[in-house]
């Protein structure tokens, strides 16, 4: 089962490879990018009655072949840092395997939600609203959208059964496809000796690996989120309409991840425009993100189904809005963990320090505020008690932003040394 | 002043390192579990604490394609839910692929508990 698994996220690769090549990014990209257009396309086909399965993967993977066969990959040998950066990974990776392998589906929401909804479109087949839109099926939180469950469904149908334990497989190739695009994009603008230690220290956090065994979708959502944040940042230095496609290609998986997506792909566009002031672009791209999360708000207006309980902005409390320093300080405290994220956001503070003055600079900060900003917001408008709310979600809503800061951690102390000997 | 900063941060992430291997690493063995497949296909309801044998007994009862109603009452708050909620949910997700109806008077079956304990 394991090796039909591997070989449908090979397909998952060749499809990215092809993506990829068409927007001339680092082909290290190209997993997470496969990722990402596999779980779109899946997850609306899903809405319409059609299976992605081995023909589905087959399919995207021959319509990928002439651009991904156009690749050009580059063997470099690499420095000592290099090696040792790979071999603490791949340690990890290989302590991890056995665990995420025989892990069975016991954190709540991963089989209340994301594992009830990846099991019901292995085997219905589809998103049929008499599961997915019926009241009964509430506690499922049916407003949150299917690119997890719709891969997750991939994958099983790949193995020949939903397996509650191998299924932790497909979150940690999640991990790996993310920290290969991650280091993608700073590998060419970025000294080996600040990005090495920056990555693993991300991949060692015990939140990261803790957080994807679980097999919740907030470690993939950041990961999204973080390559769109990279992709953007690229796009500030080289203007390019390619390199904004991937951006938002990331962003609107992010959006059509969790509703949290939707905050950090607005609070990435509002940074960006602060540091870019290229706002012509950037509104393109925001409404192609609106045109991709299209198919799923058309379904949930078409079933009636009620926001879930994360962004109740249909009808938002604001009878207390005395909470929101007390929600931002939370968060912060959660960003701040020493026990789960080590050292990681004070270094992302240093970094936006030595790259100060910098469009980079501007846009990771604003995108940061504006992220936890857009965050506080969410507890002071939900009806739920925000206290009890945050006991339950803190420490999961703020891993897009402390893997998005730490993503862009190594780039703006890069931009910072570049600064220095202009 | 910019090179001081970067090599502090460099310097940082070395430590950020070692300071979360030091629990990921001993985590991930202390999380390896061992079950069997019938425990693992089970594990949600034993983590949390619901009948799993009558859940099997409900799910034997279930004829292909006939939908169901579970009728339990709201029971105790339990995190963001109340133990009921918890007992429908793990319904949805054990029942798969028989599907919840709509209402009671729809449901081909009902399932009935008198107490969510």
């Amino acid at each position: 089962m394991t090796a039909r698994l591997l070989l449908a996220n090979a397909l998952e690769l060749w499809v990215g490879v092809g993506v990829a090549t068409i927007l001339r990014a680092p082909l290290g990209v190209s997993y997470l990018a496969g990722l990402a257009l596999v779980g779109v396309v899946s997850a609306h086909l899903g809405l319409v009655h059609v299976t992605v399965g081995w023909i589905g993967l087959a399919v995207l993977a021959v319509i990928a072949t002439p651009f991904a066969l156009r690749a050009r990959p580059r063997l470099r040998i690499g420095n000592p840092l290099t090696w040792a950066g790979i071999a603490a990974l791949v340690a990890l990776l290989v302590r991890a395997w056995p665990t995420f392998a025989a892990k069975p589906l016991d954190d709540y929401d991963s089989w209340a939600i994301w594992g009830s909804k990846a099991k019901a479109l292995t085997l219905l087949g589809w998103a049929d609203p008499k599961f997915f839109a019926v009241s009964a099926a509430d506690p499922i939180q049916r407003a949150y959208p299917l690119v997890v469950p719709s891969l997750e469904a991939v994958g099983a149908r790949a193995m020949g059964s939903f397996d509650p334990r191998l299924i932790h497989l497909q979150f940690l190739l999640f991990g790996v496809a993310g920290i290969a695009a991650l280091h993608a994009f700073l590998r060419e603008r970025v000294a080996s000796w600040l990005l090495w230690p920056l990555l693993v220290a991300l991949a060692a956090a015990p939140a990261f690996l803790g957080q994807l065994l679980t097999a919740y979708a907030d470690v993939p959502l950041a990961l999204f989120v973080a390559a769109g944040l990279l992709a953007g940042a690229r796009w500030l230095e080289d203007g390019e309409p390619r390199t904004l496609a991937l951006m938002t290609l990331f962003l609107a998986t992010a959006a059509l991840t969790k509703p949290e997506g939707i905050l950090f792909a607005a609070a990435a566009y509002v940074g960006l425009a602060l540091a870019s002031r290229s706002v012509r672009m950037l509104a393109i791209s925001a409404a192609v993100v609106l045109v991709v999360l299209a198919p799923w708000e058309l379904w949930v207006l078409v079933h009636h189904v009620p926001a879930g309980t994360s962004i109740s902005l249909t009808s938002p409390d604001l009878s207390h809005p005395g909470i929101a320093p007390l929600a931002f300080k939370a968060l912060l405290g959660k960003l701040f963990s020493f026990d789960q994220w080590p050292l990681l956001a004070p270094l992302f503070l240093l970094a936006v320090l030595t790259a100060a003055r910098s469009a980079a600079a501007v846009f990771a900060w604003a995108w940061a505020l504006l992220s936890i900003l857009f965050l506080t917001a969410v507890y002071v408008v939900s009806r739920v008690e925000w206290s009890n709310y945050f006991a339950f979600s803190g420490s999961r809503v703020v891993v897009s932003v402390i893997v998005g800061a730490t993503a862009l951690t190594p780039l703006l102390l890069g931009e910072g040394l570049r600064i220095r000997r202009r | 002043m910019r090179v001081v900063l970067a090599s502090l941060s460099a310097a940082g992430a070395l430590a950020a390192i070692v300071l979360g291997a030091r629990h990921t690493w001993p985590d991930l063995g202390r999380q390896h579990a061992h079950l069997t497949q019938a425990q693992a296909l089970r594990a949600a309801a034993a983590h949390e604490g619901l009948p799993v044998a009558l859940f099997d007994r409900w799910k034997a009862r279930l004829r292909p394609g006939e939908r169901w109603w579970l009728e339990i009452p709201t029971g105790a708050p339990e995190g963001l839910t109340t133990r009921g909620v918890v007992y429908r949910t793990y319904a949805l997700y054990w029942f798969l692929p028989n599907l919840p109806a709509s209402s009671r008077a729809q449901a081909g079956i009902v399932f009935r508990l008198s107490q969510a304990s």
